[in-house]
């Protein structure tokens, strides 16, 4: 399903003295099967924007796409009732320390929960929930007990799994990895990058880390101040290293790497970027060889 | 320099039945220096932070902190003066409804006359480059600012030390580097003792020296440069590696052999550098 | 979605401002229950004289107290035409059908009115001229006699102001929460009653574990703080008593005897 958003204006708590503009005539698109990492400081708008694409926001002016479903900003909005549940069902969200939204008295009934909010009979549910908690690695021994009795980094799991388990097209994720350590971290990207390439889900992650942005998504936007600043391929926005770092960003661990043996070195900055740490080795041999024109 | 905390033989288990939390803990540090604890979810570094200020007593072996042992209840608010802790969550530690009430709370709580409390509320707040937020109250605060409301909270008490267990985990980039940058200038200026809880193995290859905890026990103690010499070891316990260890690692193995092992980034570009020009 | 103001204080420089909660507070009290000496034009003269002169004097512009007021409008005119028209005696005024107006029912619910719009106004007052921090300071120092009969002063004081404190945060992970379970297509504005109340419980127990959390952590934290009850505490505020108090007294003493003898 592909998502547009098109000259979306997002303000909060209009006509009051903490009005805020959060979004800024902010126009983007989330092609099908694509994923995109949507970057920029706390409070440049990135999560605002990401709650615009299933409704839990709805724009003050512009309008978004999402399917065969259009949100309206404005005036337009109030003549037609939007059918949010169906939009829902299509973009699923996963949100920031998703385990705090764990309720229910075991496992599989909580993960059920979508689904069977959405219509889904019980034993589909119920299949879902365990097909769900099997492919994030929860061992059925678990899945009678309580969400509470588990690790941080278990709850995490089951929550992303509860969000699957309406089987969503789209996936929003909200800083999946905050909070995690390091191994924690490594599963739950493994798990997204699997779900992109194998099913084709659309994928669109708000991140702090520009490693993961870099490595996983086929596009990235950047955000500052509620406006989009730039929007491209992880090589395109990552070989702009100044205008990222204007807005008080920084480029990849691989990529800055680069950029300062190339300049220790004295060669010309390479054009080509690398994210991989194979590839920056690899690169690194090149610049090495004094081969830079090539890298 | 003399040791101001000596962990001795200490071990934990939160349920009598169950697992030890912590096995057989021994580990001193030493004053002035910066120690990171590192390990994986669940290896017991958190319980042993929470043990070096009496909030939890060892069910075996000891605690002593400058002298006092954390068994002493009659020494355990001068303990609790001389540890100072910043946690994990920035909300769920601050107590006052605006900043300055909040940097006040450990002093009134240990007793500290007002007059004094007024000097040091300002010098705290000016460490930690917060006074311009002096009457703000929380919830307009950054996670990273939190943090280091919490951290001019502690160093108004003047303590010996300052624990950070996983403090910056939960902030965003430039809170972490704010957090970091605050801790560094407390290290490097003050003489302050800095032990610190992480995951985030780029801030661990700054410090003094390094513990390495798996399953409630010590598995390794050293240097930055020690300790990742066992890259092997670290990664099959689940920890990541620094960056530059892990390029070395990669450069050694398509046949560049440099002489040393750079933790950062700068150490290997230099040795790159060094090397070429023999190349 | 809580387009809420929290905590309704406006910080400004003001005599109202700077007078010690203290003051304040007795004032408000007394206040309250002197309005119930008033029974004629004079003394509600004199009570609307007080309140006007309070609020220039705070330098709050109108329009806050007027916000204040809005929400309770609605009490004011049903107690209004209750007392309207319940209220017999004097001169008949008008009458259709069982309905009669009396001059003494109206001007009881003229009066009525008046004592319940000047208490909100004194209440108002103190609330948007005193922090909470401030009330808070003010009501432990006010029932600190009451510590002589073991009453927990220090410990409710310390548990008012942490719970304002953590308003905003436990509203901000309500807003999350409702979003998250919407996200997952739980539904809290439509349905029948009951579907709306079993859609309740996926947001009242994340609410609940996460607030049982919070506690656990605040209460570690400030243990590690060398929290340990009142004992050899020290405080940061300093609770002034100026003359300025001390005039605020007098006059509502004034206003007391003359309401007194205004009543005969």
């Amino acid at each position: 399903m592909d998502i547009t958003v098109n000259h979306v204006t997002h303000t909060y708590q209009p006509g009051t003295p903490f009005m805020r503009m959060a979004l800024n005539d902010v126009s983007v698109a989330f092609p099908s099967g694509s994923f995109t990492s949507i970057i920029g400081h706390t409070g440049s708008g990135k999560s605002t924007l990401a709650q615009h694409l299933n409704g839990l926001l709805l724009p003050s002016t512009g309008s978004i796409t999402a399917g065969d479903l259009t949100l309206e900003g404005g005036s337009k909005r109030k003549k037609k009732k939007i059918n949010f549940k169906a939009l829902r069902e299509k973009v699923g969200y996963v949100f920031q320390y998703p385990e705090h939204q764990l309720f229910e008295e075991t496992l599989l009934k909580d993960v059920a929960f979508g689904p069977i909010n959405f219509g889904v009979p019980q034993d589909e549910a119920g299949r879902r929930a365990k097909a769900c908690l099997e492919l994030v690695h929860i061992p059925s021994a678990f899945w009678e007990r309580s969400p509470f009795d588990l690790s941080g980094g278990q709850m995490r799991r089951v929550a992303i799994a509860g969000v699957l388990a309406v089987q969503p097209e789209v996936i929003i994720l909200d800083e999946p990895t905050a909070g995690l350590d390091p191994r924690g971290r490594k599963e739950i990207m493994d798990l997204f990058d699997q779900l992109h390439r194998q099913q084709k889900r659309t994928i669109i992650m708000v991140t702090h880390n520009m490693s993961d942005a870099a490595l996983y998504s086929d596009q990235v936007v950047v955000m500052n101040h509620g406006s989009l600043i730039m929007a491209g391929s992880p090589a395109e926005v990552f070989s702009r290293d100044e205008a990222l770092q204007r807005i008080g960003l920084e480029s990849p661990e691989t990529m800055q790497f680069i950029r300062r043996l190339a300049e220790k070195i004295g060669t010309p900055q390479p054009t080509l970027s690398a994210f991989t740490m194979e590839d920056t080795a690899d690169a690194v041999l090149k610049l090495l060889k004094g081969d830079a024109a090539h890298v | 320099m003399p040791n101001i905390i000596d962990v001795s033989d200490l071990s934990y288990r939160y349920q009598e039945a169950g697992s030890r939390v912590l096995d057989h803990v021994t580990l001193s540090v030493k004053q002035g220096e910066w120690l990171a604890i590192i390990g994986h979810n669940g290896s017991g570094k958190s319980t042993l932070a929470k043990c070096l200020n009496g909030l939890i007593q060892p069910e075996q072996g000891n605690v002593v902190v400058s002298g006092y042992n954390t068994k002493d209840e009659s020494a355990i608010w001068k303990i609790r003066r001389r540890v100072g802790m910043v946690f994990q969550n920035p909300d769920n530690q601050f107590v006052g409804a605006t900043v300055r009430d909040d940097v006040a709370f450990g002093m009134e709580n240990h007793g500290v006359a007002r007059e004094e409390m007024l000097q040091r509320l300002d010098e705290a707040l000016k460490l930690v480059k917060m006074e311009a937020y002096a009457d703000q109250e929380p919830h307009r605060l950054s996670g990273g600012q939190k943090q280091r409301v919490a951290l001019a909270g502690i160093v108004a008490l003047q303590p010996l030390i300052v624990i950070l267990d996983e403090a910056t985990s939960m902030l965003d980039p430039e809170g972490r580097r704010d957090v970091l940058e605050t801790m560094k200038l407390l290290n490097k200026q003050r003489g302050l003792t800095v032990l610190s809880i992480t995951h985030d193995l780029d801030e661990a290859v700054h410090a003094d020296r390094l513990i390495v905890m798996n399953e409630g026990k010590v598995i390794r103690q050293g240097t930055p440069a020690e300790i990742f010499q066992h890259a092997e070891l670290l990664e099959e316990i689940g920890l990541d590696l620094p960056f530059a260890v892990k390029m070395e690692r990669l450069l050694r193995q398509r046949g560049l052999e440099m002489t040393e092992r750079p933790l950062t980034q700068e150490g290997l570009v230099n040795a790159l550098w060094t090397l070429r020009s023999t190349m | 979605m809580f387009n809420l103001v929290i905590g309704q204080y406006v910080p400004m420089e003001s005599l109202v401002h700077r007078l010690d909660p203290r003051s304040k507070l007795i004032s408000m009290f007394l206040f309250v229950i002197i309005v119930f000496l008033a029974n004629n034009w004079l003394s509600y003269g004199l009570l609307i004289l007080f309140c006007l002169a309070s609020i220039t004097a705070s330098k709050l512009p109108f329009q806050f107290i007027y916000r204040g007021l809005r929400s309770v409008f609605f009490i004011v005119f049903l107690t209004f035409i209750l007392n309207l028209f319940f209220t017999n005696g004097g001169l008949l005024l008008f009458s259709w059908g069982w309905l009669h107006i009396y001059l003494n029912g109206l001007i009881q619910s003229i009066f009525i009115s008046f004592r319940i719009l000047v208490i909100i106004v004194i209440t108002t007052l103190l609330t948007l001229t005193t922090s909470p921090i401030e009330i808070t300071d003010g009501l432990e120092s006010l029932l600190h006699p009451l510590k002589r009969i073991k009453l927990p002063v220090h410990e409710f004081a310390l548990m008012m102001s942490i719970s304002l404190r953590f308003i905003p945060t436990l509203l901000e992970e309500t807003e999350k929460i409702i979003k998250a379970q919407a996200a997952r297509g739980s539904d809290f504005t439509t349905g029948s009653i009951k579907s709306r109340f079993k859609a309740v419980v996926p947001l009242l127990v994340p609410l609940f574990v996460s607030a049982f959390k919070r506690a656990e952590e605040l209460a570690m934290a400030m243990e590690a703080r060398g929290y340990h009850g009142d004992e050899g505490r020290t405080k940061l505020h300093r609770l002034v008593w100026n003359n300025r108090d001390t005039v605020l007294l007098l006059i509502l003493a004034i206003m007391t005897i003359a309401l007194i003898l205004f009543r005969y």
